[in-house]
């Protein structure tokens, strides 16, 4: 913002609409003009309480967009139970996103990760891609995104209760042994993007994950989210097998709200 | 050709650009990061007795498109005893490191200084000056008295030199700077952060989680050039024989010209890394160094307080 609009610290919003996308998954819409790309983040303020990141979970060109929030703590409870008219504070897009290279790309998904994913996945639909998009879940219940206009959607359930019975690694596994890729992207949880960055290695196919760690500034100052030497907030959150391949914390260790280091 | 190397820590450093303490050097992987752009020296984040979460979210944010940062991190640190890990990790990339500790009172500084003297810090930085942290920082450090009573605790407990953090949030900062050198410091270092705050008016609500905190970045450097220039008039009134350190808002080698010649022997550097990275680094000893080329200076020495001869 320039200083002639006044110096503000975030962009209040109102929430235009509000969508359940599961139990305890909601999307929030909202109107903010700025150059979003597929893979960027938000920090939102749930004003007088706290501040989280949320990947941008749509970007449309009239400045439309959403964040999709799973409710796992206070804020994002706050945010799971805010209803159209209330405002949010938005800052942001902040981080690097998708490099949106490969022709046939495997996309591999889990949890909340999903709501970044999605606009990948979306988006090498736009552009013509062969995408297939693998989502793990716990139950059917859980699963976030599934029906997706333009894409092969594979799942995978811990309980069987949809799709293949067992971890979404084992379901993209199976995949890249009946076809060919040339590009893995993933979000999830780590110990997943972990799994599959050894799949991809092995396999010599081209990866990238959006990675999430306990995030502060939200613009490469403060070194809350550290990895490696690298800030995902402003080096990642997307980051390339070739960095990642060097980073011996990932999938191991991160750290906590003091900068103590943790195990995964 | 010009020299630019400076010698104020003990070991030598190759430029006198020192990363500043809280940005970017939490984790010692980090710290490395700067060096390998070009950083001479690392002040560690600020480090206490215990680990602290700091502060609630919003913790920090840009304001007006570059001219600066308002943080209340809340000295977010994970304790004395595990930071070892994350010296020990930043000393591996050969420059001098500085640790950096907040505490209470003397007992608290020296016992940290002590630690961090222990995992191979070539000098502590007293941090007398965040201003967003109860009972700790500018609550202690505004006063020049208490200033030299926690300096002259830690300068007996250590070995290695010791420089005082000051804050500009005070009228006179040129009397804590003589105390704390008075009772044993090797130097100061100025500026910390200027007390700040913003409202969203929409909610009525200051925005961050503490919702006051400080200043940073190029907003803050004509702050830090006259909190410096004012040190370095008070040091020559009284035949001291000092280090002066500056920080607060340098982005450019522009930036830092000024800082030396109102009298600073080093400087550091911190916000700008929200634009230009730590390749700032390079760019900023790079410019030092072409500026004293073509304007015929040979040592950084030669260009120190230099504004303060000037006629007025
Ligand atoms: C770049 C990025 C993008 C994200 N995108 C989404 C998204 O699109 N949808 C979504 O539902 N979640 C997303 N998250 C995770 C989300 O930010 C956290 O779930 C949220 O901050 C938890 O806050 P809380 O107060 O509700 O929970 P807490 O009670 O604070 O914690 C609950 C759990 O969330 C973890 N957590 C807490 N704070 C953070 C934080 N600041 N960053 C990451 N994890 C944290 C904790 O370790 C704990 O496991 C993203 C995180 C990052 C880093
Ligand atoms: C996010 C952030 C965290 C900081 N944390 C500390 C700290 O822990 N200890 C300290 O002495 N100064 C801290 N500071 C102050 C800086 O070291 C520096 O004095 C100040 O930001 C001015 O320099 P700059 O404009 O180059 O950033 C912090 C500043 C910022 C922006």
């Amino acid at each position: 913002m320039k200083h002639s609009e006044g110096l503000k610290g975030t962009d209040i919003v109102e929430i235009e609409k509000v969508q359940r996308e599961t139990h305890d998954t909601v999307s929030l819409y909202f109107t903010h003009h700025d150059d979003a790309k597929t893979g960027q983040f938000y920090m939102v303020w749930i004003p007088g309480l706290d501040e989280v990141p949320m990947s941008i979970s749509a970007i449309e060109e009239d400045g439309r967009r959403s964040v999709t929030v799973k409710d796992v703590g206070e804020a994002t409870h706050a945010l799971c139970t805010m209803k159209a008219g209330e405002q949010i504070g938005i800052r942001g897009p902040f981080g690097k996103g998708y490099t949106l290279v490969g022709k046939r790309v495997l996309l591999v998904g889990g949890g909340s990760g999903m709501a970044s994913l999605i606009v990948a996945a979306r988006e090498y639909a736009r552009v013509g891609k062969d995408v297939t998009l693998c989502i793990g879940a716990r139950t059917k219940e859980d699963l976030l995104f599934g029906e997706q206009a333009g894409i092969k959607v594979e799942v995978s359930t811990d309980d069987g209760s949809a799709g293949f019975h067992g971890f979404v690694t084992d379901l993209a596994e199976r995949l890249l042994n009946e076809d060919d890729y040339d590009m893995i992207v993933t979000c999830g949880p780590e110990i997943m993007m972990k799994k599959m960055l050894d799949i991809a290695s092995a396999r010599e196919i081209k990866y990238e994950a959006s990675l999430e760690r306990l995030m502060k500034c939200g613009i490469g100052v403060c070194d809350a989210c550290a990895i490696g030497g690298y800030r995902v907030c402003k080096g990642g959150p997307v980051f390339p097998d070739t960095i990642l391949l060097k980073i011996d914390e990932f999938g191991e260790r991160r750290r906590d709200a003091a900068g103590r280091v943790v195990k995964l | 050709m010009s020299d630019l190397s400076v010698n104020i820590v003990g070991p030598r450093m190759k430029n006198p650009l020192m990363l500043a303490s809280g940005i970017l050097d939490e984790t010692g992987e980090s710290m490395l990061m700067a060096v390998k752009k070009g950083a001479g020296a690392v002040v560690t984040k600020s480090v206490g007795l215990e680990a602290n979460e700091g502060h609630r979210n919003p913790t920090a944010f840009e304001i007006g498109d570059g001219l600066g940062l308002l943080n209340a991190m809340g000295l977010p640190n994970p304790g004395i005893n595990d930071y070892e890990r994350e010296v020990k990790i930043a000393l591996t990339g050969g420059v001098p490191v500085i640790g950096s500790v907040f505490g209470r009172d003397g007992k608290d500084f020296s016992y940290l200084a002590g630690k961090m003297e222990d995992y191979g810090a070539s000098a502590v930085e007293l941090n007398l000056s965040c201003p967003h942290a109860k009972g700790v920082g500018m609550d202690i450090g505004a006063d020049p008295e208490e200033v030299g009573i926690i300096v002259s605790a830690v300068s007996s407990a250590v070995s290695i030199p010791v420089f005082a953090k000051l804050t500009p949030n005070v009228p006179n900062i040129a009397d804590i700077a003589l105390s704390a050198v008075k009772a044993g410091a090797e130097g100061v270092v100025a500026i910390n952060t200027l007390k700040g705050m913003i409202i969203s008016p929409e909610t009525g609500l200051p925005v961050l989680g503490n919702r006051l905190g400080g200043l940073s970045g190029p907003a803050i450097l004509p702050v830090g050039v006259r909190s410096v220039f004012e040190i370095k008039q008070r040091f020559m009134k009284e035949e001291v024989n000092a280090v002066i350190i500056g920080v607060g808002g340098i982005s450019s080698a522009h930036d830092a010209l000024q800082y030396i010649m109102a009298g600073a022997d080093a400087l550091q550097i911190g916000s700008v890394m929200r634009w230009k990275g730590a390749a700032v680094f390079g760019e900023i000893a790079s410019g030092i160094s072409d500026f004293m080329d073509r304007e015929g200076y040979s040592t950084i020495k030669d260009m120190v307080g230099i504004a303060q001869e000037a006629k007025k």
